[in-house]
């Protein structure tokens, strides 16, 4: 099954780094799309169904966390696997995102090995829960 | 932590970001560096028991060279602007670690990374107004410096 997957960071830097580092993890990758904040992504996610956003927090018009925020109220988005990548460690926020129904927050730096742990666990966990129901 | 043990702690942890993300190797430098072309200078504001703003300076050769690093790519294979987007993401990731290490469990917000390019007499400015200042040599003979204006320390916990 090849993925379809969201990369949400305002940095077009980060959003290459992020591709780089998920072709590096072996995954089936169908398509990737890119959105530069939380309003876009929201955007997106209305037009296309991915099977996991990657998110940073920082970011100008809509953070990360409004949009996780936004996902969780919806009936239809809140079951996409989120994943955030940010560099923030403020224990409260990734507290409330965890409530949220974030699936894994990586801390930047990160290793390539550990990154493809998490996302290899949250894409095993999406497919049980599919199983499931 | 005192002034000097936050400088200690940019330091190392800058060196490590470095080395962890780019394979650059670090080392501080004695004296203050003398910029000669135009530079890239980015802010982050925080805001935690202590208000501030960390700046890192540097070269769009150093930036276009972190790039490449980070992307695993050849400096030609870069788009425009990855110089900035660079030297943001490498203040954005110091500012995550030297955040925790400064001010502890405590909360800590801290900005978008803003990004301009500037002559060394401009740069003159942010280093003249901070509080403390750094500067680092990489093994290529580039030069990276910080530069961290506090606006209030006295609540400063460890």
């Amino acid at each position: 099954m090849a993925y379809r997957i969201l990369i949400v960071d305002d940095s077009s830097t980060i959003r290459r780094m992020l591709k780089k580092a998920i072709s590096m993890a072996g995954l089936d990758v169908g398509i990737v799309m890119e959105a530069a904040d939380g309003e876009e992504a929201l955007a997106a996610l209305k037009e296309n169904w991915v099977d996991v956003v990657f998110s940073d927090i920082h970011m100008p018009n809509m953070s990360g966390d409004q949009l996780v925020e936004k996902m969780a109220a919806d009936g239809l988005l809140a079951s996409i696997p989120v994943v955030i990548v940010s560099s923030d460690r403020n224990q409260a926020l990734r507290d409330r995102l965890e409530k949220w129904g974030v699936q894994a927050y990586i801390t930047k730096p990160f290793r390539p090995e550990s990154f493809k742990e998490v996302i290899h666990q949250v894409l095993e966990a999406k497919e049980g829960a599919n199983l499931a129901d | 932590m005192q002034i000097e043990d936050l400088s200690t702690s940019l330091r190392q942890t800058a060196c490590e970001v470095l080395e962890e993300t780019a394979f650059v190797f670090a080392e501080p430098m004695e004296s203050s560096i003398s910029w000669k072309t135009a530079m890239i200078e980015v802010s982050i504001a925080f805001s935690g028991p202590v208000q501030g703003v960390m700046t890192l300076a540097a070269t769009s050769e150093f930036g276009s060279s972190l790039a490449a690093n980070f992307l695993g790519v050849e400096p030609e294979e870069l788009a425009e602007g990855e110089d900035e987007g660079s030297l943001a993401e490498l203040s954005n990731i110091l500012m995550g670690v030297v955040a925790e290490q400064w001010f502890s469990s405590a909360q800590c917000d801290f900005g978008l990374p803003k990004v301009r390019r500037l002559t060394p007499a401009e740069h003159e400015v942010t280093r003249a107004a901070a509080t403390f200042s750094l500067s680092l040599e990489t093994d290529e003979d580039e030069n990276l410096e910080f530069a961290v204006t506090l606006d209030s320390r006295e609540d400063c916990s460890d």
